[in-house]
């Protein structure tokens, strides 16, 4: 015998806003659940913990795990800045802080420093990360190894098993056949001395940034639901060999709006003859700085 | 043509006119069942058994069958027809007599989170297909038929005919089968079936990528700078 709804209940219900969402557009239990994952995933640095992803309202690829992390943390106080690419106007990010916006309500802001949660995909902001802030990451392919090793069976018994020597042949063949190893996004880092961890589609230049950083780091991936962290203050190392250490992207120039030199640039081509602009892909720090120029006397 | 013309009129002499002269409306009983009761097919296992939920835990290998039935059920139709003839011809080995083949209608219950008790939301109409395959037995096991499942929604016999024959060359490590073709790989059939995440996934790559591709272009650009420099060594050298 299935329970039935009781007129109080109805009543009750007519009461709320019948047009509403759910705080964060997740219902608590999902919530819950999310959290439980997401603790384990501290608990355990580098970790791949699954979880029981639901579907959102966005395709899968389109960072559902990341939304669905920040669903299960964001608080009504809380404020909530979203990158692509290291902008806060790409599609993506737009429609991710229109979505939240919308359903929780919560304050939005371009400005880093201003914000409490950051969800991102691709790149991690210049200026630094501070304790209390928390990176949410999209993830496409959690799986550092699966390019070596398809089967999600034979993985998990890797990791496990801590045999990581699949992915060091892997970075000497590179060195071997291109003279240097030929990794120069979703760069592997080995995470708290234990984990191999995908950094997701990272530039290599922000590998630095993960080490050590004040700010907890929370990685979503929504369609292979699985959920990894690496807690405040924990050692991120980039894979590497002794005589070929890992080195990060470095440009000639400067940006060509700000004059940064310590920034990540795009290449712009700016007429049909080809002509190219380097400037900084974090806008939100370009734009400071750019401004901060102006203003000097 | 005539003659089963003629086959036609007099099958249908033979049944007998319904009471009402309307659709039959009864409990009809399972035509696999009767073999089942001869012993020439395996039960399917029963009601006690309580299945896990695909929408509510992730997919972990190795799989079960309730989870496997549950995937491909939500699997896309055109993966399922090509992996389904895949086995036909001969990756994998599955030529299965229909055992049932019908249609129908279903009620939808769902329970949201909140509320903590079920809804019935609608009715859905939902085609089914049970296979009759090869048979197993040997080594002191007696012969008998195996079967292969499909349950889909709409009005879908090609999808439910290709679920079936998939759900059967999912079970060949079950009979001790060498694997032969894709579609007995679990992890490759359950993996990759899903089209709202094939579709995401694939249509993600229309999203900006220009941060990752400044980096290969910064990366190929110096490993071409690199070869040619070595080169030039090379040829100074001589």
């Amino acid at each position: 015998m299935m329970p039935q709804a009781t007129y109080e209940t109805g009543k009750r219900l007519a009461g709320r806003n019948a047009v509403s969402y759910n705080f964060a557009y997740l219902d608590e239990q999902t919530k819950r659940m999310i959290r439980r994952s997401i603790l384990k995933a501290v608990a355990i640095p580098g970790y791949q913990a699954p979880f029981g992803g639901r579907e959102m309202p966005m395709p899968y690829g389109w960072g559902t795990g990341g939304i669905q992390v920040s669903a299960a943390i964001l608080g009504r106080e809380d404020i909530l800045k979203v990158i692509d690419q290291g902008s806060d106007d790409t599609t993506n990010a737009v429609s991710i802080r229109a979505f939240f916006a919308r359903v929780a309500g919560v304050r939005t802001t371009t400005a880093t420093a201003e914000a409490d949660i950051i969800q991102t995909r691709h790149r991690i902001p210049e200026q630094p990360l501070r304790e209390g802030q928390i990176m949410v990451y999209q993830v496409p392919i959690p799986e550092p190894l699966r390019r070596m090793e398809p089967s999600e069976t034979e993985t998990r018994a890797m990791h496990a098993l801590e045999e990581y020597g699949a992915m060091h042949v892997k970075l000497y063949e590179d060195i071997a056949r291109h003279g240097d190893i030929a990794t120069s996004f979703d760069y592997p880092v080995l995470v708290n001395k234990r984990y191999v961890m995908s950094p997701s589609p990272l530039p290599k230049f922000d590998n630095p940034k993960m080490d050590q950083c004040p700010a907890l780091q929370l990685f979503g991936a929504g369609r292979e639901k699985r959920i990894y962290a690496i807690p405040p203050y924990t050692s991120v190392r980039s894979l590497d060999f002794e005589d070929y250490p890992f080195t990060a992207q470095h440009w000639d120039k400067p940006c060509a709006i700000c004059g940064a030199t310590d920034s990540y640039l795009d290449e712009i081509i700016t007429d049909d003859a080809g002509t190219r602009m380097f400037v900084c892909s974090d806008t939100d720090y370009c734009g400071r700085r750019a401004a901060e120029k102006r203003s000097a006397p | 043509m005539a003659a089963p013309a003629e086959d036609a009129a007099q099958n249908n002499a033979e049944v007998p006119p319904d009471e009402e002269g309307d659709a039959f409306t009864g409990v009809c009983p399972k035509v696999l069942g009767f073999l089942e009761k001869e012993g020439l097919l395996p039960p399917e296992a029963g009601e006690d058994v309580f299945p896990g939920d695909l929408t509510r835990q992730p997919l972990e290998l190795p799989a079960g069958r309730d989870i496997r039935l549950q995937n491909l059920a939500r699997a896309d139709e055109g993966v399922l027809l090509a992996l389904a003839y895949s086995t036909q011809r001969g990756f994998g080995s599955t030529h299965p007599f229909t055992g049932e083949m019908r249609m129908g209608e279903v009620e939808v219950f769902f329970t949201p989170e909140e509320l903590g008790f079920p809804v019935l939301v609608g009715e859905v109409t939902l085609t089914e297909c049970e296979s009759v395959n090869q048979f197993t037995g040997g080594k002191g096991r007696p012969a008998s038929f195996t079967r292969g499942y499909g349950l889909v929604f709409g009005e879908s016999e090609r999808k439910a005919v290709s679920m079936a024959i998939v759900d059967r060359a999912l079970r060949a490590g079950e009979f001790d089968e060498e694997e032969r073709g894709p579609a007995q790989n679990a992890e490759f059939v359950l993996y990759h079936s899903d089209n709202v995440e094939a579709s995401g996934f694939v249509q993600h790559i229309k999203l900006p990528h220009y941060v990752d591709f400044q980096a290969e272009l910064a990366l190929v650009r110096a490993l071409r700078g690199k070869s040619e420099k070595d080169r030039n060594d090379a040829a100074s050298d001589i």
